[in-house]
């Protein structure tokens, strides 16, 4: 065998690895346009296409027909902008969590980041939102969305003080952990529930189970810029994860200022959890199932792991919905189902596998 | 000037003759909506139902749109309705605002507790579908019925307790308090709603309901389901100690009759009457 | 330089480390020895600042450990921790360039890659940097975190600089052979301006290379110097509790300690 030397190793990893995310960013592309193309409403591709091309460009106006036009612009456009958000953010944020906590298992949804994130945003809408009326008087814009990255953010630090003992951390730890918080914030959403009245009820039944279909321009759009920035705040962490790997006293040691990183993969992670859980309400498994197929495609390198991570959960949410549209039409499915349907034989699997997957 | 007035004139009658005339396909959102359709004839007309759409049983043949609180609004679109009649409280509200974007003529028809309700609900629903006469022949039906209820109820004085079970489980039953259509039933049939603390459904203990004591247990069909019969539902923990366990008085009906606020509300507050009263 | 002046290090009101003031200096290669609990992990953990002492400080090339910047002091110190699991599928080539994670500039110059890639030679390990990290054997994985820690101190060590190198029992996982091919490195490091200090359990390794000895008890030193002085029957009976004595070869070349 000849043996290559390190920088030719190194540049072929890397060309590797730039081909693999250029593929997902095409695939990332083919699945946009076939969320935008398929549905119950039968839409010629050809017709999704011009309507997109008028769309973004404002100096051509054909006539399409009206129905046509509203589903591609006011239906499916803003659920195919959801889905890259909340499949990014997701998968962003498990990547993350997986790293700060080292644990390949930590999913936003099994360790119960997302219950907590929902949990919030129901304590909002069943007590919050009376008790903002009667000091402010008025409801504060983008107040759900807040409530529920607080709720998010809450969970990641009791997760992370109750784990984070000294380095030779277990991984079963964590997941027992989850269990525990995933159950509490069951029965906070139970007590909420009570609390409730029949139009909270409502709303309520939301959350359990995610679902894109709620999508709207108004929502989507400041949601979308803020994933943008919580995600690309993300992006620029991979040294930091890598150093993570090896443990906080390994970084620490590497030069990183550890509890500068903590603190930002702690919020941001939380931020990207809650924005998506706040518009979709819980979808399971996706933080999971990405970063670990991203890894086996291009190695554990999280320089590499987000970015990918980030476009290949795009494309996971966005070919589940069409999933979800399609399966028991007129009806829909909630996305959570399809994704939990993948996402769980996959979790016990690796749980299985762990030892001969080294962790 | 006359001329453009009656041109004018005529062509406000088209225009709007147009809009009703036109309802040709139509998606029905709520059990008694399409039970009113189905008492019109309409049928043949009703694309898609909603899943509270139970009855006539013919109904549950017709596609299905999903639960009325969770509907989406594409798959509702790619059946290219022109009338939507939905009830109060259908949802959620983004589906309901895309719907109309989407230039569908959506009307929403009210679900109020009452038999007046249900004939406002008739009213409205005729008015829809542009079938007034046959809507007024509906509404006197139920007038004429209601009018032998109010005899048979005027000679009955005292008030029967009554708890309304909506579902069971392990440890608790989720039953109806104030406002709510059971509560209302309850009182047309001259009953008394022992739950007189909360409003809506919550769920309740063993202990709360015995302390209740209830001599009757109200229940639908769905909820005793996995039960062989009457004695073993109230042979549960939550129900044994109450009188109503002690007398065997337990009433199972359907659940879209007894809450569905349909024209077949009076047939209801009577079998529901009847069953309360027959001692 | 890398001193210690009187520090305590308390956990709930315990005492971990005592009072203890030490210095080891480049050039050296300075190896603490002490019984389970004596502190040594400890005492390593304060002098690379993962643990802040209780009382007293520690100073690095002068100047107080609290006041070196984080990135600043990797690019100069680097530790070798006890464990070194890693749950995630990093290859071996990729650990060992995570020493350059902090790097500025181009960490991947083709220039640093060659100093890197005869690192690994060094370390017996170049064969495997295709390998899945996790795969390795305890013993391989310990010399594949030694490279690390040596790539990360790699360009100022170049440049001529003091380099710190701390080691947390290195040898535990070794073989014979990586054993003294390892402590030959860390003598021939020290040699090239490095401070090396190391936690070592084998008396006969720390008299056969150590410049300096710090043994430990209960939190306490008890004694630093050269090994021909410290490593005496009557301290190893103080301190290990065990009986033994030191014999020479004929040729007179070399002491070892051997047990009754």
């Amino acid at each position: 065998m000849v043996s290559q030397s390190l920088s030719e190793s190194l540049n072929k990893l890397h060309q590797q690895r730039i081909t693999v995310l250029l593929v997902m960013s095409a695939l990332l592309v083919v699945s946009a346009l076939m969320g935008l193309a398929i549905g119950p409403l039968q839409i010629p591709l050809a017709e999704v296409v011009s309507i997109l091309y008028d769309k973004l460009n404002p100096f051509v106006q054909n006539q399409h027909e009206r129905v046509n036009e509203m589903v591609v612009s006011s239906l499916r456009g803003p659920r195919v902008l959801l889905g890259i958000l909340t499949g990014a953010a997701l998968a962003v944020a498990g990547a993350c969590f997986q790293a700060l906590f080292r644990n390949p298992l930590a999913d936003p949804g099994v360790i119960g980041v997302s219950a907590g994130a929902a949990t919030a945003a129901v304590a909002y809408i069943v007590v919050g939102q009376g008790f903002l009326i009667s000091i402010f008087g008025f409801l504060p814009k983008y107040g759900l969305p807040i409530a529920a990255m607080l709720g998010a953010l809450l969970s990641v630090l009791a997760l992370y003080l109750f784990v984070n003992r000294k380095n030779g951390l277990d991984v079963a730890t964590l997941l027992l952990a989850g269990i525990a918080l995933n159950a509490f914030c069951g029965s906070v959403t139970g007590i909420l529930v009570y609390l409730s009245d029949d139009q909270q009820l409502r709303e309520l039944t939301f959350w359990t189970l995610g679902s894109l279909a709620r999508a709207q321009w108004e929502s989507v759009t400041p949601a979308f810029i803020w994933s943008v920035i919580v995600i690309g705040i993300l992006l620029t962490k991979g040294r930091a994860l890598n150093a993570f790997s090896l443990g906080e006293a390994n970084a620490y040691h590497l030069g990183f200022n550890v509890d500068t990183i903590k603190r930002i993969l702690i919020i941001f992670g939380a931020a990207a959890v809650g924005a998506a859980v706040a518009l979709t309400g819980i979808i399971g498994f996706v933080g999971l199932v990405i970063p670990h197929i991203v890894r086996l495609l291009i190695g554990a390198d999280n320089r590499y792991v987000l970015v990918g991570s980030a476009i290949l959960g795009a494309c996971l949410m966005l070919v589940a919905d069409i999933f979800s549209r399609m399966i028991v039409q007129p009806a829909e499915l909630p996305i959570g189902i399809i994704t939990s349907l993948i996402g769980a034989p996959f979790f016990l699997y690796l749980l299985r596998k762990r030892r001969q997957l080294g962790f | 000037m006359i001329k453009k007035l009656a041109y004018l004139s005529f062509f406000y009658f088209v225009i709007t003759q147009c809009a009703v005339i036109a309802a040709e396909r139509i998606i029905s959102i709520g059990g008694s909506i399409t039970e009113i359709l189905y008492e019109f004839n309409l049928q043949d007309k009703i694309v898609a139902v909603d899943t509270t759409s139970q009855y006539p049983s013919d109904a549950q043949d017709k596609p299905n749109v999903g639960y009325m609180r969770t509907l989406s609004a594409e798959p509702i679109i790619a059946l290219n309705p022109d009338l939507i009649l939905y009830l109060e409280g259908s949802g959620p509200a983004e589906t309901i605002d895309q719907l109309s974007q989407a230039g569908i003529n959506m009307v929403m028809i009210p679900n109020e507790y009452s038999i007046e309700g249900v004939k406002n609900k008739v009213g409205l629903v005729a008015d829809a579908v542009d079938m007034q006469e046959e809507g007024q022949q509906l509404i006197s039906n139920i007038s004429a019925q209601e009018k032998q209820l109010n005899d048979y109820l005027s000679d009955i004085d005292q008030q029967a307790n009554v708890i309304f079970i909506m579902m069971f489980d392990e440890s608790s039953a989720m039953v109806a308090g104030k406002d709510t259509g059971a509560d209302n039933m309850i009182s047309m049939a001259k009953g008394k709603n022992v739950v007189d603390n909360f409003k809506s459904y919550k769920p309740l203990g063993a202990e709360s309901i015995t302390q209740l004591a209830p001599d009757y247990v109200l229940t639908t069909e769905r909820a005793v389901k996995s039960f062989n019969n009457k004695a073993e539902i109230l042979n549960t923990p939550l129900l044994k100690l109450t009188p109503a366990a002690e007398n065997q008085n337990i009433i199972v009906m359907d659940e879209l009759l007894l809450l569905g606020y349909s024209p077949r509300v009076v047939n209801a507050t009577n079998q529901l009457a009847e069953e309360l009263h027959s001692q | 330089m890398l001193a210690t002046d009187k520090i305590t290090y308390q956990i709930s009101d315990i005492d971990l480390l005592k009072n203890i003031s030490v210095e080891m200096v480049a050039g050296q290669l300075s190896v603490i020895l002490g019984p389970n609990g004596a502190g040594k992990s400890t005492l390593i953990k304060n002098l690379s600042g993962e643990l802040k002492s209780t009382k007293g400080e520690v100073y690095l090339d002068s100047k107080n450990l609290k006041d070196w910047n984080n990135s600043l002091l990797a690019s100069r110190r680097s530790v070798v921790t006890q464990f070194n699991s890693v749950n995630f599928p990093f290859n071996v080539s990729e650990i060992v360039m995570m020493g350059l994670l902090n790097t500025p500039g181009d960490s991947e110059s083709a220039d640093l890659l060659t100093r890197v890639e005869d690192m690994m030679k060094e370390m017996d390990i170049h064969h495997l940097q295709q390998r899945l990290y996790s795969t390795l054997s305890g013993g391989e994985q310990q010399r594949v975190s030694i490279a690390r820690a040596l790539v990360q101190v790699m360009k100022a060590a170049n440049e001529g600089q003091a380099c710190y190198l701390l080691l947390d029992e290195p040898t535990a996982s070794l073989d014979l052979k990586h054993q003294h091919e390892l402590m030959r490195l860390l003598k021939q490091k020290s040699m090239q301006k490095f401070c090396v200090v190391a936690i070592l359990h084998d008396i006969n390794l720390a008299i056969q290379y150590a410049d300096l000895v710090i043994l430990m008890k209960n939190g306490e030193v008890i004694a630093t110097g050269c090994p021909n002085e410290i490593i005496s029957s009557d301290n190893m009976k103080d301190v290990f509790s065990i009986n033994g004595k030191l014999e020479t070869l004929t040729d007179g070349s070399q002491r070892f300690y051997v047990m009754e």
